[in-house]
């Protein structure tokens, strides 16, 4: 199959492109480019870009295979770049299983979030992901926000980068006391990268203004992006929920915070209301039944699809502010864009909220 | 916590709703994953 174009919306020049087999070629200004659509190979082309990307979405299409944000479709490769002893390292002293450190006025206390990040996370993460940089030499490292590694990785070896941020708030920006600066220049340092730190990326962006602070909402490198729900393949809704009358609510804590006395509190105080109760229980020492749940379910948070629930669905999740405001970043950024009625509670690392109780809505910016 | 004074005062909110309502459109409104690949791709370009 064979196309041509042109168009003064890509400048001068005069665009002709060509999809053939899995590699595609773009005849720019007597250049020839060749392009495999799964790795976003571009050449210093920056007005051609809108071409380019007709031309990926045109190939993509015709091979009945959408872009890896798919919903649908898994990764054509996934390599995990933590190493299996990160998780011992998060559970073991002295971070697992001890309340996060706090500052005198109850707030998480940033230092030892960043602390945390950066030395216990970001550098095994950079040391393995550089291997894997060496070797696949991407033309482009998306990562999430707090994944320094990633960053400090890409950086290292010239390598464009681009933030994607799940949460409503720049974490990076929040660990920025002169500590935490002094720890991120000196990671990247020590890994040969420049002194760029994590400042000046392009940031994917799923948080809408409302949710933002003023500052994040003008943000110019800010690439405003809709959070499409997705789960697991195999996930599922329960069966009951087509069947019942009464009104739905669903109950997150997501897995990190899903602490057992936090979802005997909740689920005993809301058993008092004319409603089904859908829970995701998350963490495996969650109790699996409650005595006061009319609807014990055992769903893990990520598995659930909240917007296929046709009722009015009242959800209950967990959604931090300022710090970090993650954890059950899926299930709430599925169930905010749905326009469901939510309870947001706020848990440890929400620094930037100031009221004890819960919030709603786009006015909870408080 | 202080379940479930905080749920019962918010689902008698009349703004409780339309809260919702506003995020919604808030979300529609901004661009699907797709449509911001070209700003995606300016970045790999510029990098080259």
């Amino acid at each position: 199959m064979s196309s041509s174009w042109n168009s003064s919306d890509v400048g001068k020049a005069s665009a002709r492109y060509f999809a053939a087999g899995r590699t595609c070629s773009v005849h720019i200004r007597r250049r020839q480019v060749a392009v495999e659509p799964e790795q976003l190979v571009a050449a210093d082309l920056r007005e051609p870009a809108q071409a380019l990307q007709l031309l990926l979405r045109k190939h993509l299409r015709r091979q009945a295979r959408p872009p890896a944000h798919s919903s649908e479709i898994p990764a054509q490769e996934a390599t995990q770049a933590n190493p299996p002893h990160f998780r011992r390292v998060l559970r073991g002293p002295p971070f697992g299983g001890r309340p996060a450190p706090r500052r005198p006025d109850g707030r998480p206390d940033e230092e030892s979030a960043a602390a945390l990040f950066l030395d216990v996370l970001a550098r095994p993460m950079a040391s393995d992901l550089g291997a894997l940089l060496d070797r696949v030499r991407p033309d482009l490292v998306v990562y999430e926000e707090t994944a320094v590694g990633a960053r400090v990785a890409s950086a290292a070896r010239g390598l464009p980068a681009i933030t994607h941020r799940i949460v409503a708030a720049a974490s990076t920006e929040a660990a920025g006391s002169p500590a935490a600066r002094e720890n991120v220049g000196r990671l990247f340092s020590d890994f040969g990268a420049g002194a760029g730190g994590l400042r000046g990326d392009r940031v994917l962006d799923i948080s809408p203004d409302s949710l933002h602070s003023v500052t994040d909402a003008a943000l110019v490198s800010r690439i405003p992006v809709r959070p499409v729900p997705w789960s697991e393949p195999g996930g599922s809704t329960p069966t009951w929920l087509g069947t019942v009358r009464r009104p739905v609510v669903y109950l997150t804590l997501g897995t990190i915070f899903a602490e057992p006395g936090t979802f005997r509190a909740a689920i005993d105080a809301m058993s008092a209301l004319d409603v089904e109760l859908l829970v995701a229980l998350g963490a495996p020492s969650t109790p699996r039944r409650s005595g006061t749940c009319r609807r014990p379910c055992t769903w893990n948070a990520s598995s659930i699809r909240p917007p296929c629930c046709g009722r009015s669905i009242w959800s209950s999740t967990r959604w931090q502010r300022h710090h970090a405001r993650r954890g059950r970043a899926r299930p709430t950024a599925a169930v905010l864009p749905a326009g469901r009625r939510s309870v947001l509670q706020r848990r440890s690392g929400d620094v930037g909220w100031r009221r004890p109780d819960a919030g709603t809505g786009p006015g909870f910016r408080r | 916590m202080r379940w479930p004074a905080p749920v019962e005062r918010l689902l008698g909110e009349p703004s409780f709703r339309a809260a919702a309502g506003v995020l919604r459109r808030e979300f529609a409104v901004m661009p699907h994953p797709r449509d911001v690949l070209p700003e995606i791709m300016d970045v790999v370009s510029r990098a080259a």
